[in-house]
């Protein structure tokens, strides 16, 4: 999880660099996104049920 | 039995249309030439030399169905083959299973999937023996051949596992039970995520993309010199 | 220093491990997975890396991935954004792979390999194909040239590359972005002519041969090719930047006609005003283009590298007839291609890159063999073939296998041949191949429909002995091209040749050749003196050992399978000769 922040926080100062700052908040949105989709993948394993959450 | 059902229930949709037949054999195609591989493999690791030389029969068996799908797909529509969804080709993929599971429980695997096949085939063969004499004919002849991997993987699995081949059948039937719970999950994660995908591409991508375009030219051409990654520390950055 | 490279998750995943300037092992995952172009992560050619060297995952000092992921991340967002709302169905399906794994891929590599996560460095794409294409060729300086369909932004890339006493260095001098490509186009009209896309276009070059360049103005009409070598490709035409299944729009078919559809069959040479006529035409002129724009590119790299001496890269360094336009006609007095020049060859130069330019490894005269990959121990070979019931015959004395081999093959016997360490790179070079008697006028035809079951305009290409290669193909005046070893260009045949070698010329009159030394392939060149002892030519049909759409062969098992599914009167594995007449 750590190392996933990490990845997050270089991409943002990649953006930074090339002038794309306002990228930013995206990329923090996909983040969220991208945590959403590890809960999906560990719904592999608990259920064919996991859409009732959505 | 319930194969039987399946085929009955599946031929209007499947067995009628020559689009549908083509994608359904060159399925077939792709998960025989899947076994054929894992087949194969086990051939090679196996260290007793007479499961070695069925093993090796067995994966040129399912390397002759598989071609001889593919052929029967491509009579039936060219495009078939290239057309297979990439779930449907990931059937074809080497997966190692003798590695992973030992001796006693790939011939549990080989014994259910076999069985399963051989009553696929069969119902299909009932099912299709008027209106597609030639194909209930290759069913048939996969059919025979499934017989015999039946025949053998029982005989070695009681061979091998003696006392304990109950306990195998049983948790070989649990695994794929588990696999195919997996698989459900799995589609439905896909489903999910690709409307996740669609609600980011049209909710939240927009205004990103009209600062873009104000902020940014695309002009073509070469762009100027920069410098490369030049140490270690530099190479451990991921851009 | 000990530099395990990994090329994976767009095409042709593979691994290579490298230490000072020796490498010590490369294979691309499809020969293990059998799985073709295989992109996974790929953890069976790590374990072999590991194994063939005798190491362990702590003994390797850095593991390094061939591209920046996070400037690719970059690229596919922006270019989602320049391209909305035209790109919805593409975006959903590259942000699933991407959320999902290949954004954490330094944690993917590090639990695959095993190793410390801050032992994971990172390469870029062309960085690592020219690295590939330098620290392979015997250069000590060079312009290097990196052409594929795109990495991170880059399309097309220049670089200078040196060696010196203070060691070595490659310097980006220019680069094209996405999306414009020649790469890509190639693919899209590779797609266009009914062809798999990464797979097809070796099928549009044999093509081309049958064709005329009608359609060139046309395809420049497509794509604009600037003074200086600038390439604009019209999105008008072309829409791989929004699309992941569609590479060409309607228009393009407007104005070349319909596409081909894929698997219906195409008779060569076709009639006169026949749909048939008009894709070869398509291909020719694709062809034609390629080569065009590829010369300019060179003029330029030579303007702004003032070197004399070229190494060429990328997947599009692997279309071997214009690499021979490129010596008769570029710049360069010298070319080099590095027989991976595709995504698989980036884990070697992502590995050679970290340990001659940021570990300052000395160099050692660049490749001189491809054999790089898994040999099977030839005891494990003796006893399954002893424990499948294959009947066969041991030949003790290589010498003695290889006279046989080569009177059957100058009998007109069709046999393939499996020993040693098999290829790195996209080719068979005489490790796992089907070999053949290049005279017979009905050999191809035999080779062709009845073992390889593949198209049968494609051709056959020849492996010949190098002392012998200027009697059977013409050579390049004062030019030094140091491509055929791996099969990397073509080369006219000569009056004799064509005469002599029908099997292996093409109907444009040249051939794909491979030129085989002692020291590139000891076995190869050996059958081809045995062969030359028993006909007077040291030339040999050489493709492939696989069936149609399968990976190249690797273990015993799988040459058996390829042997037993075919009509191949013979096989050679390692010291054992099974035959047709007795298996």
């Amino acid at each position: 999880m750590i190392s996933r922040v990490q990845t997050v926080l270089e991409l943002c100062s990649l953006l930074i660099l090339n002038k794309r700052w306002w990228l930013v908040p995206m990329v923090g949105i996909l983040a969220l996104a991208s945590v959403l989709l590890v809960l999906l993948q560990a719904a592999e394993y608990v259920a064919p049920f996991v859409y009732t959450i959505f | 039995m319930s194969h039987a059902v399946i085929a009955r229930l599946s031929a209007p949709l499947v067995w009628r249309r020559p689009k549908n037949m083509a994608r359904k054999l060159a399925e077939f195609g792709a998960t025989e030439a899947g076994s054929a591989l894992d087949m194969l493999r086990a051939s090679e690791l196996c260290p007793d030399p007479r499961l070695r030389r069925i093993f090796l029969r067995h994966a040129l068996d399912e390397a002759r169905h598989a071609r001889l799908f593919r052929h029967a797909a491509d009579q039936l529509d060219p495009r078939a083959r290239h057309e297979l969804s990439s779930r449907a080709q990931s059937h074809q993929r080497l997966r190692d299973l003798y590695a992973e599971l030992g001796a006693e429980a790939f011939l549990a695997f080989v014994l259910r999937a076999e069985q399963s096949g051989e009553g696929h085939f069969r119902a299909l063969v009932n099912e299709l023996g008027r209106s597609e004499p030639e194909l209930a004919t290759l069913f048939l002849a996969v059919a025979k051949d499934e017989q015999f991997h039946v025949a053998y993987s029982a005989h070695w699995l009681t061979r091998l596992a003696g006392p304990r081949r109950p306990a195998r059948i049983r948790a070989e039937r649990l695994s794929s039970l588990w696999l195919a719970w997996r698989r459900a999950g799995r589609q439905i994660g896909e489903r999910v995520s690709w409307v996740l995908g669609v609600l980011l591409y049209f909710a939240v991508l927009p205004p990103f993309a009209l600062m873009l375009r104000r902020l940014e030219s695309d002009d073509p051409g070469w762009k100027p010199a920069r410098s490369l990654p030049s140490s270690i520390e530099e190479a451990r950055r991921q851009f | 220093m000990k530099v395990l490279g990994v090329s994976a998750y767009f095409h042709d995943a593979a691994a290579a491990l490298v230490e000072g300037s020796e490498i010590l092992a490369a294979a691309q995952e499809e020969r293990f997975s059998r799985t073709k172009h295989d992109a996974e992560l790929p953890l069976r050619s790590i374990r072999f890396c590991l194994e063939q060297s005798g190491l362990e995952a702590r003994d390797l000092d850095a593991v390094v991935f061939y591209e920046k992921p996070l400037r690719k991340f970059e690229r596919i967002l922006v270019s989602h954004l320049r391209g909305l709302p035209r790109g919805a169905g593409q975006f959903t399906r590259a942000i699933g792979t991407w959320l999902g794994d290949r954004l954490w891929i330094r944690d993917e590599i590090a639990k695959a390999v095993g190793c410390p996560k801050d032992r994971v460095l990172f390469s870029e794409h062309h960085l690592s194909h020219a690295a590939s294409a330098f620290f392979s060729s015997p250069f000590d300086s060079a312009a290097i040239v990196t052409v594929d369909g795109v990495g991170e932004t880059a399309t097309t890339s220049i670089f200078r590359g040196e060696t010196n006493s203070s060691g070595s260095k490659i310097e980006l001098l220019s680069e094209l972005h996405y999306p414009h490509s020649i790469g890509l186009l190639y693919s899209a009209l590779t797609a266009y002519l009914g062809f798999e896309v990464n797979e097809g276009e070796y099928k549009v070059m044999g093509l081309a041969a049958y064709g005329k360049p009608r359609f060139l103005d046309a395809l420049a009409s497509t794509c604009r090719v600037g003074s200086n070598a600038e390439l604009e490709v019209d999105r008008r035409y072309y829409s791989w930047s929004r699309s992941a299944t569609q590479s060409f729009t309607s228009r393009l078919e407007a104005l070349l006609g319909p596409a081909r559809t894929p698997g219906t069959p195409l008779v060569l040479p076709a009639a006169p005003g026949s749909a048939a006529e008009r894709y070869a035409d398509i291909a020719a002129s694709l062809q034609a283009f390629t080569e065009l724009y590829l010369l300019s590119l060179l003029e330029e790299a030579k303007c702004r590298t003032g070197e004399s001496k070229l190494a060429l890269a990328g997947g599009v360094a692997l279309n071997a007839v214009a690499n021979r336009r490129l010596i008769e006609e570029g710049p360069f007095q010298s070319l080099f291609v590095q027989p991976a020049a595709g995504d698989a060859g980036g884990a070697l130069g992502a590995a050679q890159w970290v340990s001659h330019v940021l570990d300052g490894a000395p160099r050692a005269g660049g490749l001189k063999s491809a054999l790089l990959g898994r040999a099977e121990d030839p005891a494990h070979v003796a006893r399954y073939l002893d424990d499948c019931h294959i009947p066969h015959r041991r030949f003790d004395d290589r010498g003695a296998l290889f006279r046989e081999v080569a009177r059957s093959l100058a009998s007109g016997q069709v046999g393939a041949m499996s020993r040693g360490r098999f290829e790195w790179g996209p080719r068979a070079l005489g490790a796992r191949s089907i070999l053949a008697d290049p005279r017979g006028p009905s050999t191809r035809d035999r080779v062709n429909r009845k073992i390889k079951l593949r198209e049968p305009f494609r051709p056959f290409a020849p492996a010949v002995l190098a002392e012998d290669a200027s009697r059977w193909f013409e050579p390049v005046p004062g030019r030094e091209d140091l491509t055929t070893a791996f099969m990397c260009s073509v080369a006219p045949a000569t009056l004799e040749a064509q005469r002599e070698l029908p099997a292996v010329v093409h109907v444009d009159g040249t051939a794909r050749l491979q030129t085989v030394t002692k020291e590139g392939s000891a076995d190869l060149y050996a059958l081809l003196e045995a062969f030359r002892d028993e006909t007077g030519i040291g030339v040999l049909l050489n493709t492939s050992l696989n069936l149609k759409d399968e990976p190249i062969a690797a273990t015993v098992a799988d040459a058996y399978s390829v042997f037993a599914r075919s009509e191949l009167d013979f096989l050679v594995v390692e010291d054992a000769l099974i035959e047709r007449s007795t298996a």
